[in-house]
């Protein structure tokens, strides 16, 4: 075969078994050989040709952001800290688009965005302040701000401020509601608002969209509104939380309100929290005073072992109790006994 | 079914497996295919690398397989296995035409044919020094570089089946007529190649001294008429006595001889054979001592340390240069199986040593991002195995960073924002990177002609760069790149590094960092002691 | 000598010399000063012809689908443009040319996303295309791109026939523009084709802003096409020369927002849930425009293409649609 002119003096033909059999055998082997290459070729991993894309991250780049520090109700810090620059990262509604930047401000900087209206919040201990402007193909805008109020009553305050009358109740955080085509709601330490420039169903949809997006990515704490928790739940229409001047009253600080409603009366609660007792009798001296100023205080009752003052300020009546720290009681009530009820309810219901 | 046609299968199916091997070595077809198979089952490279490394590296150990068998049947590899030796056979086949008789001269036994045995000497020693050197003749190293480099791309000219975008390979003409000679030389002396110059032949030679089988001739019968000389492959003296280290096992004698005299015997009587390879011992140390001076020759040239030369960009995953050259076997698969024709044989850049080890030339290709097919199909180690995962630091990797294999500089007088008022920035585009290691200034000038323009002016992140090179290939500048990639910053090597921030600890192994803000635990990249990993990182303890 | 003998051998001779004096007449060719090279070059180069379709002046030129399932995106703007019905009709050859520049996974938005090109593909197919062609010429590997991308597993499952950019497949196209006026082109994919759609991702890009259905074109082309990021804006606004297709479809499922064209981390990335279709690529890049969030009327090579009247920015008084699916 192989090899030479072809032309060779002999060839062998008496082949002995021995050496057929070893060269079946011998193919068979290379047969083998053959269809193990070929196996092996079949089995590979994948990721050696293309990049595993579950690695790949989801995280942006390190960027500058004000850091967020989660309080728990009474004020105190929790551990974890949340970045205010993911929050509003990425907040899009089909056919939105980011109209300019996203803006991050501080207590200070505030009011270059919202001007004079940022007092208010500034009296709610604002931290800081998201903000991103989306628009729509034909000229809409929804504004979305999301206000760091550092902790859970501040964020319940502002929002309970704001609030208006006719809100249409959603299930958006806590107490969300809806004011024709913008949302508002707050949940944990963040009071946040989707406001919509004009009316239409596609816009309401687009911002309600944006909000339920928004109320995911927002952190809430477990911890709940004190005042929401404490006070008596029968009969009740709304709380608030106010830093300063609740019922108008400037000593009043820190105080959590509360509306009632029942059989065609309704009355106004309030409890105030102290650091300790001393502040909470110091509060109370301050409120007997002013009711002596402008009426009469009659003995105080005994309720639980509680002192509880009524006072008459002609027509409308104030009850006043201390309880540990807490300072609370009715304000402004039309009637004696209804003043009077509603104080005892209060009482019992504090812990 | 006689047994030369058994071989004949057998050697059309190895050849045309090593040709599918060649072909499917490619990113499109590669899938599980053991493209390495004929270097993993290779004995020479496996007691080569032993002797350099000290350890048998994955797919090496499929060498007993190879190894064993030869050890009962002698050097059957040669001629039923060996495509190089196929080739050979087949060339000498095809174009000798001679009579009888001058078939039987060509075979006789030549002292020439002892050279190949000084030849293994002079490389085994110089592996003993830690300089790998059997792949430069090496048959299944030399033809699968021969394929990579000049064969594949020659066929590919009139067919377009092996790439899409043309493949070219710095001085293929080199290897291509290297070849051509060898192959060429069978019509002087048949089987020249495997006869004179094989190292694994040599290799498989000596070993075949314990062989247990063999050609034997029976005396009685034969009538010395030297016919079983016509077709001998391995001019092994089978008329005589036979040369042990010199048979390839081909069978043709048997089937040539007019009285069956020969056959094929197990353990027939020492007296009739000559049992290993006849050498002469002042030859033979003479090599020895050519293969000592090699290692301190070369070392002492400086290229693989201090004057190394920056276009030694090696591929990612490689290991450290010492090791590189302690195991890199330049059979050039990595080369072949390389997507985008970055990697290139070198010639001197990286030393005598390097010759045909891989370089990556960034005017041919560059290093695509999610690719580490090289390190997949290396035999030997010289370039790791690595995943995509660790070559982009990602992942589990994260705290480790991405491998880098060079970095890139600008030439501010070549670039054209920066020397020539044009805008460009088609580096800064293809960058891979995120974010991306080259970014931009805008500057504003008035060009020569009073106008105003506004140019985007790049630069590079040392950082972030991972010396990929497709900066460099993709600028316009086409004779000398305006942005060229260097090997200075590369992970695999503490020498070649280029920032502080990326070197782990420092040379008096105390602090870390430089700056000592971390306290607890070092969170810097390149830790040695990550184990495994030290081949590829900086192993801090190597001395240079 | 004998008679025949000279005969024979003085043809012989004769034969020699008047082949070569005839040879040597034949191939002269006096023309000196290297034009003649260009002439030549520019006379063989081929054209592409008009892939559009005249569909009347009252068709939709743009048709925006928003929704989160690709298949019924599609099917939704080419329904608000007329159906596919107008586009492509039974036995057509359709090139599909999506953007596989580079190695990237679909998740990264540097490339066209597969479920669109499916999409596209299936419907061709519905209205009766003999035969589909997926084509580009990536700037990474050829065949690691259009893996990784996932563009080749999409094509496999239509049945379409993958063109790779090989050497033999470029060509010299005449194109006329601005900036191109001869370029080597990957020409057999349009040579092959009856009808062409474009399908471009919509990225951001370092150099020219925005890389949309006009700059995917640029896929095309061939040779040392890096000298053109000195004039980007005229060779972007050449494309809409260069090429008509049949229509253009924009890819904003995914937006590449930032660090673009390659990408390459998930943060670069936004959610678009946004396709467009059209046959007017300036008015398409407009619109798209405003995805990536930036003001259209910063992006030069728009005003260029619309004054050299390849296009409109003002899309919003043309005729077009928007849909939502889903």
């Amino acid at each position: 075969m192989f090899g030479g002119s072809g032309k060779r003096a002999f060839v062998r033909t008496e082949i002995s078994q021995t050496e057929t059999l070893l060269g079946i055998a011998l193919l068979i082997l290379v047969a083998g050989i053959g269809m193990g290459v070929y196996i092996k070729g079949q089995h590979y991993d994948p990721h050696l040709f293309a990049l595993d894309e579950s690695l790949l991250s989801a995280e942006p780049p390190v960027r500058q952001s004000i850091k967020l520090v989660e309080r728990s109700a009474e004020g105190r810090v929790v551990g974890e800290v949340v970045e205010a620059a993911g929050l509003l990262e990425g907040l899009e509604s089909a056919g939105w688009s980011e109209l300019g930047a996203m803006e991050s401000f501080t207590a200070e900087t505030l009011y270059e965005k919202i001007n004079g209206r940022a007092e208010q919040y500034l009296a709610y201990d604002v931290v800081g302040m998201e903000f991103v402007g989306l628009a729509a193909a034909d000229g809409a805008f929804i504004d979305v701000f999301v206000y760091d109020m550092g902790a859970v009553k501040n964020a319940f305050g502002i929002y309970a401020v704001e609030r208006p009358e006719d809100a249409i109740v959603e299930e958006l955080g806590r107490q969300g509601y809806r004011v024709e085509s913008s949302y508002f709601f707050c949940k944990g330490n963040y009071y946040a608002q989707i406001i919509a420039s004009e009316l239409g169903e596609e816009v309401r949809r687009a911002a309600e969209a944006l909000a339920r997006e928004l109320e995911q990515r927002l952190a809430g704490s477990d911890a709940e509104v004190w005042g929401v928790q404490a006070f008596p739940t029968e009969d009740r229409v709304a709380v608030q939380y106010y830093k300063l001047n609740a019922l108008s009253l400037d000593f009043l600080r820190e105080t959590y309100t509360a509306q009632y409603r029942r059989a065609g009366e309704e009355w106004t609660v309030f409890v105030a929290q102290h650091e300790s007792e001393e502040l909470a009798a110091s509060t109370m001296e301050q409120y007997l005073a002013y009711l002596r100023d402008y009426g009469e205080v009659s003995a105080p009752r005994q309720v639980d072992g509680v002192d509880v003052f009524t006072g008459d300020l002609g027509g409308f009546y104030d009850v006043v109790f201390r309880k540990g720290t807490l300072f609370g009681g009715v304000n402004l009530a039309e009637g004696q006994a209804l003043a009077e009820r509603g104080a005892d309810e209060l009482l019992g219901a504090l812990e | 079914m006689r047994i030369t046609h058994v071989r004949l299968v057998s050697q059309i199916f190895f050849v045309c497996l090593f040709f599918f091997f060649c072909f499917v070595t490619q990113f499109s077809y590669l899938k599980g295919y053991p493209a390495s198979l004929f270097l993993e089952v290779n004995p020479l490279v496996a007691i080569a690398t032993v002797i350099t490394t000290h350890a048998l590296y994955q797919g090496l150990l499929w060498s007993l397989v190879l190894l064993i068998p030869t050890l009962f049947l002698g050097r059957f590899f040669c001629n039923w296995i060996c495509p190089y030796g196929i080739i050979h056979q087949f060339t000498g086949w095809l174009f000798n035409k001679r009579g009888i008789t001058d078939n039987i001269e060509s075979n006789r036994y030549r002292k020439v044919f002892a050279l190949k045995y000084y030849i293994l000497i002079g490389m085994g020693v110089a592996a003993l020094f830690g300089s790998l050197q059997i792949g430069l003749l090496d048959p299944i190293c030399l033809l699968f570089r021969s394929f990579t480099v000049v064969v594949l791309p020659t066929l590919d000219m009139s067919t377009e089946w092996f790439y899409v975008r043309p493949h070219v390979h710095q001085l293929a003409w080199v290897v291509g007529f290297m070849l051509v000679f060898l192959v060429g030389m069978n019509l002087v002396i048949p089987r020249f190649f495997c006869r004179v110059l094989c190292p694994l032949g040599a290799t498989l030679g000596l070993l075949s001294r314990f062989s247990l089988w063999r050609i034997h001739r029976d005396t009685v019968k034969c009538v010395d008429c030297d016919l079983c000389l016509q077709r001998c492959e391995g001019a092994s003296d089978p008329h005589t006595n036979l040369r042990k280290s010199e048979c390839f096992v081909c069978f043709n004698c048997i089937d040539d001889c007019p009285h069956d005299a020969l056959s094929f015997d197990f353990m027939p009587n020492v007296k009739g054979e000559v049992t290993g390879p006849q050498l002469s011992g002042r030859r033979a140390v003479m090599a020895g001592i050519v293969g000592a001076l090699t290692f301190p020759f070369s070392r002492r040239s400086g290229d693989v340390d201090k004057i190394f030369k920056k276009e030694v960009v090696r591929p990612p995953g490689s290991v450290a240069e010492v090791e590189f050259l302690e195991r890199c076997i330049k059979c050039d698969q990595c080369i072949r199986v390389c997507p985008t024709n970055v990697l290139q044989p070198a010639m001197l850049e990286a030393g005598i040593e390097g010759v045909w080890t891989p370089i990556m030339n960034m005017r041919t290709g560059y290093c695509e991002l999610n690719c580490t097919l090289c390190g997949e199909v290396c035999p030997t180690g010289a370039i790791q195995k690595i995943s995509i995962e660790q070559k982009l630091g990602i992942g589990q990797f994260t705290d480790l960073g991405a491998v880098k294999t060079g970095t890139a500089f600008y030439d501010r007088g070549r670039c054209l924002p920066w020397a020539m008022d044009l805008p460009c920035v088609v580096c800064e585009e293809v960058c891979p990177t995120s974010p991306k290691a080259i970014y931009s200034r805008e500057v504003e000038i008035t060009n020569r002609w009073g106008e105003k323009v506004v140019l985007t002016r790049p630069y590079v992140d040392p950082e972030v760069c991972i010396g990929c090179g497709i900066c460099e290939h993709e600028c316009p500048v086409e004779d000398h790149r305006a942005i060229r990639v260097t090997a200075v910053g590369e992970t695999r090597s503490k020498e070649r590094s280029l920032l502080l921030s990326m070197m782990g600890e420092t040379e008096s192994g105390g602090g870390c960092c430089g700056g000592g803000e971390q306290s607890s635990g070092c969170g810097c990249s390149n830790s040695s002691a990550k184990g495994n990993d030290s081949l590829l990182q900086i192993d801090l303890h190597q001395t240079t | 000598m004998e008679r025949r003998e000279f005969i024979r051998r003085a043809s012989l001779t004769g034969l020699a010399v008047a082949g070569s004096t005839v040879g040597a007449g034949l191939l002269y060719d006096p023309r000196g000063g290297g034009q003649y090279f260009r002439d030549e070059l520019i006379a063989s180069a081929k054209t592409l012809p008009s892939y559009a379709v005249d569909r009347g002046a009252n068709a939709v030129t743009m048709a925006i689908a928003h929704g989160t399932d690709p298949d019924e995106m599609v099917r939704a703007a080419i329904g608000a443009m007329g159906g596919i019905e107008r586009f492509i009709e039974k036995g057509d050859v359709v090139l599909l040319k999506p953007n596989v520049a580079f190695d990237r996974a679909p998740l990264l938005g540097a490339t066209t996303s597969p479920g669109v090109l499916k999409a596209v593909a299936g419907l061709c197919r519905e209205a009766g295309a003999k035969k589909i062609i997926v084509a580009d010429n990536p700037i990474n590997q050829p065949e690691g791109c259009f893996f990784k991308s996932g563009i080749k597993a999409a094509a496999d499952e239509i049945g379409a026939e993958l063109m790779l950019p090989r050497p033999s497949a470029f060509a010299d196209v005449k194109i006329g523009g601005d900036v191109l006026g001869t370029w080597t082109t990957f020409y057999e994919p349009f040579a092959a084709a009856d009808k062409v759609i474009g399908i471009a991702p919509c990225k951001d890009h370092n150099l020219c802003s925005g890389s949309m259905t006009m700059k995917n074109w640029y896929g095309m082309l061939g040779g040392r096409r890096n000298q053109f990021h000195q004039h980007i804006h005229g060779i972007v606004s050449d494309f809409p020369h260069m090429v008509k297709p049949t229509f253009v479809l924009l890819d904003a499922t995914r937006v590449l927002m930032r660090n673009g064209p390659t990408g390459g981390s998930l943060s670069d990335v936004a959610t678009g849930d946004t396709l467009v279709v059209g046959t007017d690529m300036v008015a398409v890049d407009t619109y798209g425009y405003s995805l990536l969030g930036r003001d259209a009327a910063n992006l030069e090579y728009l005003h260029r293409a619309q004054k050299r009247a390849l296009g409109t920015m003002d899309w919003k008084s043309q005729n077009w649609r928007e849909v939502q699916v889903g």
